[in-house]
């Protein structure tokens, strides 16, 4: 068993009190390294709560750029995959048509994660303008 | 060095104290305040209250000492450099602060020494306070017609030869140095950006007939210049300043990443597109319309997501350790985000 209270829960009340109880009584140069400080914390929290998502990203790039997963570490092939599918596009093998829509919806599936962990207000606008 | 030189370059401040007052003809000159401001990384700006007596510059002065931080990389133009950019579009009519003296005396760092220009840069505050800014599109109209300015400085020009040859085709050298740069960071990361590539490609398919270059600032953005009293004071940070097409000045500044709290206002948070470039086209700029920068915003994007890519992989690899640097990489999703919303539409 580990010892509660839990990763995601210091770095919670850490940031908490950083905010609360540190970085009003700062000066002005000062305070913007504690609210960067605040933010590098709340970052961590979202990563340490996202969702796997590895193998759905590795089937959707098997999907773009067919190479036969290599057996092994999915890290490692969702790398190569995605090496793979950068190359492909610098190519311009996705410039037009129906494979260039797969890739759109593939990025940005891909930014979308990345925006829940980086910066979910930016995700809000993605989600209020794909509607 | 006799021993009186030798403590001046050990004492920056006495060295610039007496290398000034040669510089200015002075019988005397007292530097009465010497504050760092606040600076980036590469480079240190210091206040000078100074009292010259004797002498064409007589009288009381404030002044900026800008030199080389401690730490400074070779990443942009050098001090010296940097002056003859500052003259150059002062000289053309853009407000910035006056360049004054240049000191390569090889007792210590360069150093260039311009006029102290008050006012307020945070972009935070200008895109918020309306005390700061009561007129929006008139700023906005100052930053298109000093930008026209700048951009009427066309090469070939004997004191900036050390920018090189300006290149024919700006937008296509740059997807190559973005591609060249990917490519780099691929190479010690092992990741490669998928997303930064289709931006690339869709800017490699889009790219428009070249303009005559000219020379742009290629940071001009709210965040880099001083506001007072409601209008444009100066003109700051010249160090990336180079030759290249004039739609790239405007597609930085009109890009998403500088509205800060007024993404509505697509000139930096400040005014309108529409009064910007009404201000650049009064100033002598080319006529533009909104829609011809998209194409620019997309390299503007790209452009700063390798920036942050690379600035985030100073602090990964442990050659400068540090939090903003750190936090810097967790910017490239939203401007990911924003390259595919710019590109969604056009094939």
């Amino acid at each position: 068993m580990k010892v509660e209270p839990s990763a995601a829960d210091l770095l919670d009340i850490a940031r908490a009190t950083l905010l609360a109880d540190v970085a009003p009584s700062l000066p002005e140069d000062k305070r913007y390294a504690a609210l960067m400080a605040a933010n590098a914390l709340a970052i961590a929290g979202r990563e340490l709560a996202a969702p796997e998502s590895t193998a759905a990203e590795l089937a959707r790039l098997e999907d773009l750029v067919p190479g036969g997963a290599p057996p092994g570490e999915a890290s490692t092939a969702l790398r190569e995959a995605n090496a793979r599918l950068a190359r492909a596009v610098r190519e311009g093998r996705f410039d037009g048509g129906e494979s260039r829509a797969r890739l759109l919806a593939h990025l940005r599936q891909c930014v979308r994660s990345r925006l829940a962990v980086s910066n979910p207000r930016a995700l809000a606008r993605l989600e209020r303008n794909a509607t | 060095m006799n021993a009186l030189a030798s403590a001046a370059a050990a004492d920056p401040r006495a060295r610039a104290q007496a290398w000034l007052a040669q510089a200015c003809g002075a019988r005397r000159l007292a530097i009465e305040r010497w504050e760092r401001l606040s600076g980036g990384a590469i480079q240190e700006n210091i206040a000078l209250d100074v009292t010259v007596e004797g002498g064409p510059h007589a009288g009381r002065h404030e002044w900026v000492l800008r030199t080389d931080a401690p730490s400074a990389v070779a990443v942009s133009h050098s001090r010296p450099e940097e002056f003859e950019i500052l003259r150059a579009a002062h000289a053309a009519g853009v407000r910035v602060p006056e360049p004054l003296f240049l000191c390569r005396d090889g007792d210590g760092p360069d150093f260039f020494v311009m006029r102290r220009v008050p006012g307020v840069a945070a972009g935070h505050r200008l895109s918020k306070d309306e005390r700061l800014v009561p007129d929006r599109a008139a700023l906005a109209r100052e930053l298109g017609a000093n930008l026209a300015r700048l951009h009427a400085v066309k090469p070939p020009l004997a004191a900036l030869a050390f920018l090189g040859e300006p290149p024919a085709d700006h937008a296509r050298a740059t997807i190559a140095g973005y591609r060249r740069d990917l490519d780099a960071l691929g190479a010690v990361r092992g990741e490669a950006w998928p997303a930064l590539e289709w931006g690339l490609a869709w800017c490699a398919r889009h790219a428009p007939a070249p303009l005559p270059s000219c020379l742009l600032h290629r940071d001009w953005r709210t965040g880099n210049y001083l506001v007072h009293e409601g209008h444009l004071a100066a003109v700051l940070d010249w160090e990336f300043a180079g030759w290249g097409d004039p739609r790239e000045d405007l597609g930085w500044m009109l890009a998403r990443c500088w509205r800060f709290a007024r993404p509505d206002l697509e000139a930096g948070g400040i005014g309108t597109a529409e009064d910007f470039l009404a201000g650049y086209a009064e100033g002598g700029g080319r006529a533009t319309i909104p829609q011809e920068t998209r194409y620019w915003q997309v390299l503007a994007h790209l452009r700063w997501a390798v920036i942050a890519l690379q600035q985030a992989e100073r602090h990964r690899s442990g050659s400068q350790r540090s939090l903003e640097l750190a936090l810097t990489a967790h910017i490239v999703p939203e401007l990911e985000l924003e390259i595919l919303e710019l590109t969604q539409e056009a094939p």
